[in-house]
């Protein structure tokens, strides 16, 4: 038995087949191997870096930085300066206001300590980023604050 | 002067470095108090500083009056400092009294200039601050 009879007798395709398989499966293998070495020598050349970073997250120590701030609270002058700067804001008549313009309003209307209280307002979140470098009133919290007096 | 070295280590900008570019970073460090309202950066100007925020609260604002605000401890302020062409492109007013960790722009470019390994470690340190920055802004865009 000879040529095709004997390959098909002795199943030849199917081994065949499976030889060609392989073959590309090795080669697709080895080429992502190839494509991704750069990730893998960088791996392995910040791997103190990586280490830290892991131990930092199993920790939980490195996810946010410490907040200088103490937690504000509320007191009877920042209801009275949320008032305030409530009322500028919607002279502004602007939603989306910038810092720097209400800063210098609060200034040329003699609101006292301005970049104080300014800082409060953020902190309490009655000022809040839109994200874009400008801010806009929070009137929920605006409620919420002045229900509590 | 520097006083509590310990606190600067904790800093995230600088707790990659290795011990003797820790030393040479330090040595270019020294803190300021600010005041509240005080502008310590003003756009236009060279940019002579970077600063770390070791407390207080600030407030950054450019030109077209956009402006964000840092409140927390290993914040950056004044990378201009060492990016050509080395002008603030932004001031910075502290909201409330605080103490910043002040670097001298030029020295700590040549510093990392350099030192490839520790100008590598630092801007990527830089970048992965800001991107936070961006993130966290980005939480909080319009509703």
């Amino acid at each position: 038995m000879y040529g095709f009879e004997a390959i098909n007798a002795n199943n030849g395709w199917e081994i065949s087949f499976l030889g060609i398989c392989i073959v590309f499966t090795g080669l697709v293998l080895l080429s992502l191997a190839i494509s991704q070495l750069h990730k893998i020598l960088d791996l392995w050349e910040n791997r103190d870096s990586y280490i830290q970073l892991l131990k930092d997250r199993f920790n939980k120590k490195n996810i946010p930085n410490e907040e200088t701030a103490p937690d504000i609270i509320v007191t009877d002058s920042t209801r009275e300066s949320a008032r305030q700067f409530n009322i500028l804001i919607k002279n502004m008549n602007e939603k989306y206001f910038p810092l720097p313009k209400l800063i210098k309003t609060a200034k040329s209307m003699g609101l006292m300590r301005p970049h104080f209280y300014l800082n409060q307002m953020l902190q309490i979140k009655l000022i809040i980023p839109d994200g874009s470098g400008f801010y806009y009133w929070e009137k929920n919290n605006h409620k919420k604050i002045m229900s509590k007096e | 002067m520097v006083t509590n070295i310990e606190k600067i280590k904790s800093i995230n900008l600088f707790s990659n470095l290795k011990k003797e570019d820790m030393e040479q970073v330090i040595s270019l460090m020294e803190t300021n108090k600010v005041y509240e309202g005080e502008v310590f950066m003003q756009r236009g100007e060279p940019a002579l500083t970077f600063y770390v925020v070791l407390s207080g609260n600030y407030m950054i604002h450019f030109a077209e009056e956009q402006s964000f605000t840092l409140h927390n401890q290993g914040d950056i302020i004044g990378w201009s400092s060492i990016i050509t062409p080395f002008f603030n492109t932004a001031t910075g007013t502290a909201l409330t009294d605080g103490e910043l960790l002040c670097l001298h722009g030029k020295k700590l470019y040549n510093l990392l200039k350099n030192n490839p390994d520790m100008h590598y470690i630092f801007m990527k340190k830089i970048n992965k601050i800001i991107a936070e920055k961006m993130a966290y802004a980005k939480d909080n865009e319009k509703i």
